[in-house]
């Protein structure tokens, strides 16, 4: 059954997810919200789960809003617990445990989820088995460890998407204002593959900053369509390691990187990166103040010898 | 309007330098600083913005 009544549905009880909500009341949608989520709990932050979570005496996830303020607040009905399993895109419908729930407009934000090992599972899965073995490279060559860390990444949580009729490619194919295909149908964050316009080529981020923008940006297109603006995104990530921070803005795919400041082997330095004669890229390490000031440029398509001047000036 | 920076909780990410770089500026010190305090009605969506997509959410915006 469709509704008449506007009924913006968001799936992916997450970062994305829950600012697309935020930003529909912002921009004062007043129409049903309904947000579907997987999991038990209410939207979180994931970032502190590889960093502060496990070191914690009693890990609790930091929340980024509660069931309550999602309903009081914001006016949502929120399905925790409640996987979506199917999108109908001709009828305009989510399919989520035993319901159907229609919506006029819809944002699909289920993310990413961590690629596991299906190989040599008892090799990896844990630490203990890990640790005093030996690892076998693909070429043959054998190399003793104690300890093994594997990075394979992330895969977008498209599953539920198969047989929709959304163009899947290594996540949802998008248009530059997010818009998935079909009217309506939006989508953000880390599943989202939609051409970034401030650098003329096909994008998915999984960057914190990315999922929160985009969430944002797909909401207020969705419910406002003759107003949908692109998303123009300079990728943005940071990770800090004891007391260094490291940053990079914008892309590392380029023509020349040059070292700006300080040295690859201190604890402070900042690379510019070209391409054609514009920056793309910055990466700094301990370099906050330069490195976001490079990140507006970037932003504004700003010139190599822009950027030059601009770091040679700097105090 | 004012803008208020909880500065035991701002930890430089500098998203909303990103939003407006013309009011808040990561400094030397790993920190948002405010560059003006000045703000009129056009300024409240940017604002907003911020606010909302702080990492730490260590900014509130004030009457």
């Amino acid at each position: 059954m469709r509704v008449t009544a506007e009924r913006l549905v968001v799936v992916g009880a997450s970062l994305a997810g829950l600012r697309a909500v935020e930003a529909a009341r912002r921009i004062g949608f007043a129409g049903e919200i309904v947000l579907i989520g997987a999991e038990q709990h209410p939207p979180y932050d994931r970032p502190p789960l590889s960093k502060d979570f496990l070191a914690a005496a009693q890990p609790e996830p930091h929340y980024l809003g509660t069931e309550e303020s999602l309903r009081k607040d914001l006016d949502v009905q929120v399905m925790l617990g409640v996987p979506a399993t199917a999108l109908h895109a001709d009828e305009q419908i989510v399919a989520a445990g035993d319901r159907d729930i229609a919506y006029t407009e819809l944002v699909i934000a289920t993310g990413a989820r961590a690629r596991e090992l299906r190989a040599h599972p008892r090799c990896v899965d844990c630490t203990r088995c890990v640790r005093s073995t030996m690892r076998w490279l693909a070429d043959g060559e054998t190399l003793p460890a104690d300890l093994v860390i594997v990075g394979v990444g992330a895969a977008p949580e498209t599953g539920w998407l198969d047989g929709s009729g959304l163009k899947l490619d290594s996540g949802v194919v998008c248009d530059e204002t997010l818009n998935a295909g079909p009217p309506g149908v939006y989508a953000a964050g880390d599943l989202a593959c939609w051409p970034n316009p401030l650098f003329c080529e096909m994008m998915r981020l999984e960057h914190w900053t990315t999922a929160a923008e985009q969430g944002s940006v797909a909401a207020r297109n969705a419910v406002n369509p003759a107003a949908a603006r692109p998303c123009s995104t300079v990728p943005c990530f940071w990770s800090d390691w004891y007391c260094s921070r490291i940053q990079l803005v914008g892309i590392p795919h380029a023509d020349e990187v040059q070292m700006v400041a300080g040295d690859a082997d201190t604890d402070s330095f900042l690379a510019l990166y070209r391409r054609g004669d514009r920056l793309v890229g910055a990466l700094g390490l301990n370099q906050p103040r330069p490195v976001m000031k490079l990140r507006t440029m970037i932003g504004k398509h700003a010139t190599w010898s822009d950027a030059l001047a601009l770091v040679r000036t700097a105090p | 309007m004012k803008m208020h920076i909880d500065t035991d909780i701002c930890t430089g990410h500098g998203v909303c330098e990103g939003i407006r770089p013309d009011i808040f500026e990561v400094a030397d010190d790993g920190i948002v600083h405010l560059l003006t305090e000045e703000f009129t009605e056009s300024d409240r969506q940017d604002l907003d913005d911020a606010v909302y997509q702080c990492p730490t959410r260590a900014l509130r915006l004030g009457g």
